[in-house]
């Protein structure tokens, strides 16, 4: 060790190995992931993204929904994931096909969204979670326009708020196009289908 | 390009008095931005940490939502506090383990300054939307570009004091700088490549992101901040490391291991199992070089009486990252992953690291060189000693509260009969203590600035 190239070829041998298997083999194998035949209806698994819900994806990524929400259902095998019915399978790299980036998240300061959108009501109850502050959630007021009435009613504006967070008379709450395509993105999240890699798994 | 130090350290024991020496001031100037940074993330992580416990706080302020709180304090934190410092740190040790020095540091106040902008710039990008979500790699690309050249031209430095080293051999200390110094450049443009700048397809994304959030602390953060430890414990005592056979085995496997446990965050997740499992196994065989650089330090350190600042900081140092690594250890094994990887215990695992292990090695070596621009200034020794026991006691009842409040959050979250709102209502309580300990570590945070600072002033007023 007392020579410079011991240490120096050493720490690139280890590095490169580490380097090789992760950022190589991720990207040579898992980068040429292709989307399956889906036989009952024709078209392909997982379904590609609108380019409202693509659009917003950018939004969850820039907004930094991921350092509270993951997106990652673990099988049931080591997790009480799908017990917790967040999902009826595992959730598997083929899953991220259309997202860029992927936003696997990092925490559970708020619940998984791997399955939101099988669980949301319609867009408008998203709008309102986005608008109010929720038991944990900020609200995500900048992403919308409080304006006044003029005429008629937007369809657009939103409804049921409440206390200070409803408009006064003669106002109304409308989504900028970055709240409508996150609402769209979040609607998006249904892995209900399996994958050849990843079956559904039955609850207990 | 490689002066021979009038007086090296190694041959006397003693600081060089010689200002022909430049890297004292540069180390003085990097912990002045460093500090700063330091404040700053730790400030802002607080306001995200206020809005976890009450989300109606500073509602509707775009820029200061959680979500863009978050990446720009863990920025602050890990490319202006400790990779600015680290850098310094590596010149410096490097310099004073070889016995030279550099002729001149323009081009590293140069690089300094750019990182600074850049950082700053970045920062507020992140501010304004223009993050991405993958932790560490949200800095716009103009930012990571004048990083990575600000850090080559630091670099070239220290591989000219690396190879141009008077005194024979090595240390246990500089073969951590050489890893830092190789494993950082590597690590980032490996990243904003393939994540940020040519975006590979998602399902490739998955491990390299959580491979690289790992890998900055694991061969970048970590590495220096031992560095810094195993210089300054035989350098107080005058007393050489245990074994040379022992710390060869505790750098490799070091390296062996931090190389992949990165992956251990992912048990479970979208990647391929063997993937999962390396990451796992790396995680838990971690606990090897944690108990070698143990043995190593304490057993030095056993039985002494010169409990100095620095040797506390560095002993310190090596609780909080024998700490890290066996709750990172403990948190990979698959099933504790399988309750426990989303919860607030992660958040702990990385607070023990980059605000317990981190801030105290590297904080230990800045206060090891101050007193040589403070003249016994009982005011600046008294700070030091603040900054010391505030951290220690900031991150170590953080740590508590946020391992017990993720217990309960874990169990909580996987329970089919709990709802999430009330799992949420069960870790409030912690994470409010947490809230307060995070407070403690700022004061700590401010006694270092204070300090490094007055030295600053002082030393720009009155040059020696």
């Amino acid at each position: 060790m007392n020579r410079t190239p011991a240490v120096i070829s050493g720490v690139v041998l280890v590095f490169a190995l580490a380097w090789l298997g992760v950022a190589m083999y991720s990207y040579m194998t898992l980068g040429y992931l292709a989307p399956v035949e889906d036989k009952t209806s024709g078209s392909t698994l997982p379904p590609a993204l609108s380019g409202l819900a693509d659009a917003g994806q950018r939004v969850y990524a820039a907004e930094g929904c991921a350092y509270c929400h993951t997106q990652q259902v673990r099988p049931a095998a080591i997790s009480g994931d799908i017990e917790k019915k967040l999902g009826s399978r595992r959730t598997v790299a083929r899953d991220f096909l259309y997202q860029q980036p992927a936003a696997f998240g990092y925490l559970r300061i708020g619940p998984d969204l791997s399955n939101y959108g099988l669980r949301a009501r319609d867009e408008a109850e998203v709008h309102r979670l986005l608008y109010q502050t929720g038991s944990a959630m900020p609200s995500y007021r900048s992403l919308y326009i409080l304006r006044s009435i003029s005429g008629q009613q937007s369809a657009e504006a939103l409804e049921g708020l409440r206390g200070s967070y409803a408009p006064p008379a003669g106002y109304e709450v409308v989504p900028t196009p970055d709240a409508r395509a996150l609402a769209a993105y979040l609607l998006s999240l249904k892995r209900d289908y399996p994958l050849p890699e990843a079956p559904l798994e039955k609850t207990k | 390009m490689n002066e021979v130090s009038p007086r090296s350290a190694m041959q006397d024991g003693r600081w060089p008095r010689g200002w022909t020496d430049p890297l004292p001031r540069l180390l003085l100037w990097c912990s002045a931005s460093a500090s700063t940074w330091l404040v700053a993330g730790t400030v802002l992580l607080i306001i995200a940490g206020v809005q976890v416990v009450n989300p109606a706080f500073l509602a509707g302020v775009s820029f200061l939502t959680f979500g863009r709180l978050v990446p720009m304090g863990i920025n602050a934190l890990v490319y202006g506090w400790g990779s600015l410092v680290a850098l310094a740190v590596i010149l410096y040790l490097l310099s004073r383990l070889g016995g030279v020095t550099i002729a001149s540091a323009r081009l590293a106040y140069c690089a300094i300054g750019a990182w600074n902008l850049a950082l700053l710039l970045g920062l507020c990008a992140i501010a304004a939307g223009g993050g991405n979500g993958l932790l560490l790699l949200e800095l716009p690309p103009f930012a990571s570009v004048t990083i990575l050249l600000a850090y080559v031209a630091m670099a070239i430095w220290g591989y000219a004091l690396f190879r141009g080293r008077r005194i024979p051999g090595t240390f246990a200390s500089s073969w951590y700088l050489v890893a830092g110094m190789l494993c950082f450049p590597w690590l980032v443009v490996t990243g904003n490549v393939l994540l940020v700048w040519l975006p590979i397809p998602g399902p490739a994304q998955a491990p390299v992101a959580a491979w690289f959030a790992g890998g900055m602390m694991n061969l970048w953060l970590a590495p220096v901040s031992l560095a810094v430890i195993f210089y300054i414990v035989p350098q107080v005592l005058g007393r050489r490391l245990a074994a040379y056979n022992l710390s060869l085995l505790g750098f490799w496997s070091f390296m062996l291991f931090a190389a992949w446990c990165g992956l251990g965050r992912m048990v479970g997740g979208p990647v391929p199992a063997w993937m999962a499992s390396v990451g796992f196994v790396s995680s838990f065989l971690m606990i090897i070089p944690v108990l070698i650089a143990g043995v190593n330090v304490f057993g030095v350190l056993k039985g002494t009486s010169e409990w100095t600042l620095p040797l506390r900081h560095a002993a310190a140092g090596i609780g909080a990252f024998a700490g890290t690594y066996l709750l990172a250890a403990i948190l990979a094994v698959p099933p504790v992953a399988g309750i426990f990887n989303f919860t607030d215990i992660a958040v702990a695992v990385g607070l023990l690291g980059l605000g317990g292990f981190v801030t105290l090695s590297l904080g230990g070596l800045i206060q090891f060189i101050l007193p040589q621009f403070e003249h016994r200034d009982p005011l600046a020794e008294k700070l030091g000693s603040w900054h010391l026991w505030l951290t220690v006691i900031g991150v170590g009842s953080a740590a508590v509260c946020l391992v017990l409040g993720g217990i309960l959050q874990g169990f909580a979250q996987s329970d089919p009969g709990i709802v999430f709102s009330h799992s949420v209502d069960y870790v409030m309580p912690f994470r409010f203590l947490a809230l307060l300990g995070f407070l403690i570590f700022l004061a700590g945070a401010a006694c270092l600035f204070l300090r490094v600072h007055r030295a600053l002033a002082r030393y720009l007023i009155t040059p020696p």
